[in-house]
């Protein structure tokens, strides 16, 4: 056991909500910092704990990370969630960077100008079912987990996105019979039922007050 | 055929006795779940009426030599003495039907209940020293338990039951280990998620979890 595990951000999903998924199928605990206003993102800048002046920072095992990707593969290299070889890890980087740019459209939603919604929605439906839900369908036919028989963070996140999907567009899975099914069974792993139940670490869908949140912390002007 | 052996005896016969509607079961054991839980799984299961025998450690020195083998779990049926915890499973699962629907399947629970019972008498259960016991213990959770929920998962596919299309005393058998084995290390499963749901349906089973919620609470 190495301590304390801390995370800094919004109180919202934005780009921690992949690492809160991850060290909860980890079954590592962690502690939230919430930035609620400008003077606390400015007290942890003037502290020098951001080393590019940005958030997530997760504190643990004695250092201050920054930088998403970093965290995530750190996490499941600790924590055997990141294959056993090169090969595998390539194959598991492959797989979860492509779920996490159709994350990323999906994250900059909120803050898009509302003219400009209905045309993005159609943007990200259209990629999720072209282009990337084809791949994993094809992945996981004939195999529990996306990489070398073996749960990895690519499943994780994979799992993350497809709840992401279903929250915009409830029907999406019905033409990827196997990413629904994969979906069904990694229910079943206690830390992800935990982690769904009401009352869990789990944040909520982005809201009108999530962007005000970051919009204030940041000083953007949408 | 049941072997008819009387303790001390120096005659061993075999007798032909058939257990029927009318059998009476004694299951005799310590109170733990040990290697006399699967027999009462398979008891619950398929509703048949036994003694749940439990003999208190205290009392055991004094009364180990009048049992065979001077072992617990011993099985009597209709008075004749049944000893090795996986025979007595066996049988039980036999006359509850719960062998496999055929020979094949049988070998494959028979496998597979084996594999189990490796990895259960792999666990440095009577060793002394505490530090060298965490270690070994260790040692299997981080080599040894991979392997066989790999194999598990692997037999298990995306189908309900571990062999065949029903249950069989190998699913039982699961939930056995699991138990104890989650003791010894908490969510051991947390990375395979079939074994996982397979936990859960076994204890949506009405008979079985009203055995799970009603047993006597110990630690193994």
């Amino acid at each position: 056991m190495s301590g304390k595990v801390v995370l800094t951000y919004f109180n919202g999903r934005g780009k921690m909500e992949s690492i809160r998924w991850l060290l909860t199928v980890a079954g590592v605990e962690f502690e939230e910092v919430n930035l609620s206003n400008r003077e606390e993102f400015l007290k942890l800048l003037n502290d020098g704990a951001l080393m590019y002046e940005q958030v997530p920072l997760v504190e643990m095992d004695g250092m201050k990370l920054v930088q998403t990707k970093a965290i995530l593969n750190y996490i499941a290299g600790k924590y055997n969630l990141y294959g056993k070889d090169l090969k595998e890890r390539v194959m598991i980087d492959m797989y979860a960077e492509g779920v996490r740019d159709l994350m990323e459209l999906m994250m900059m939603f909120p803050f898009i100008p509302p003219a400009n919604k209905s045309t993005k929605l159609n943007e990200i439906e259209s990629k999720a079912t072209s282009r990337y839900l084809p791949v994993f369908e094809k992945a996981l036919a004939g195999s529990q987990y996306l990489v070398g028989n073996q749960l990895s963070c690519a499943d994780v996140q994979l799992f993350e996105l497809t709840l992401m999907l279903e929250e915009k567009f409830p029907t999406i899975l019905t033409n990827f019979p196997v990413v629904k099914a994969f979906q069904e069974r990694m229910r079943n792993l206690p830390s992800i039922a935990k982690f769904l139940q009401p009352g869990s670490k789990r944040k909520p869908p982005p809201d009108d007050n999530y962007v005000k949140n970051v919009c204030e912390v940041f000083n953007l002007k949408l | 055929m049941l072997l008819d052996c009387k303790p001390g005896s120096s005659i061993i016969a075999f007798k032909p006795v058939s257990a029927g509607a009318m059998t009476t079961y004694k299951l005799t054991y310590f109170n733990m779940r040990g290697r006399a839980e699967l027999a009462r799984y398979i008891f619950a299961y398929a509703n048949i009426d036994f003694e749940d025998d439990r003999v208190e450690w205290k009392d055991w020195p004094s009364i180990k030599d009048s049992f065979p083998l001077g072992q617990l779990p011993v099985l009597e049926v209709n008075g004749i003495a049944l000893t090795q915890s996986l025979a007595i499973a066996r049988y039980l699962a036999k006359e509850a039907g719960l062998l496999g629907n055929n020979n094949l399947e049988e070998a494959q629970t028979n496998s597979l209940v084996d594999t189990l019972n490796d990895f259960t008498l792999a666990i440095p259960w009577r060793e002394a020293h505490p530090e060298t016991k965490a270690q070994k213990i260790d040692q299997l959770f981080q080599s040894n338990a991979p392997l066989l929920l790999d194999h598990l998962q692997w037999h298990l596919g995306d189908r309900k039951w571990l062999v065949g299309n029903s249950m069989t005393w190998v699913d039982l058998y699961w939930h056995v280990c699991f138990t104890t084995f989650n003791v010894l290390r908490p969510g051991f499963t947390d990375h395979h998620p079939t074994l996982c749901a397979l936990i859960k349906r076994l204890e949506e089973v009405p008979s079985l979890a009203r055995w799970i919620q009603s047993r006597p609470e110990t630690e193994f």
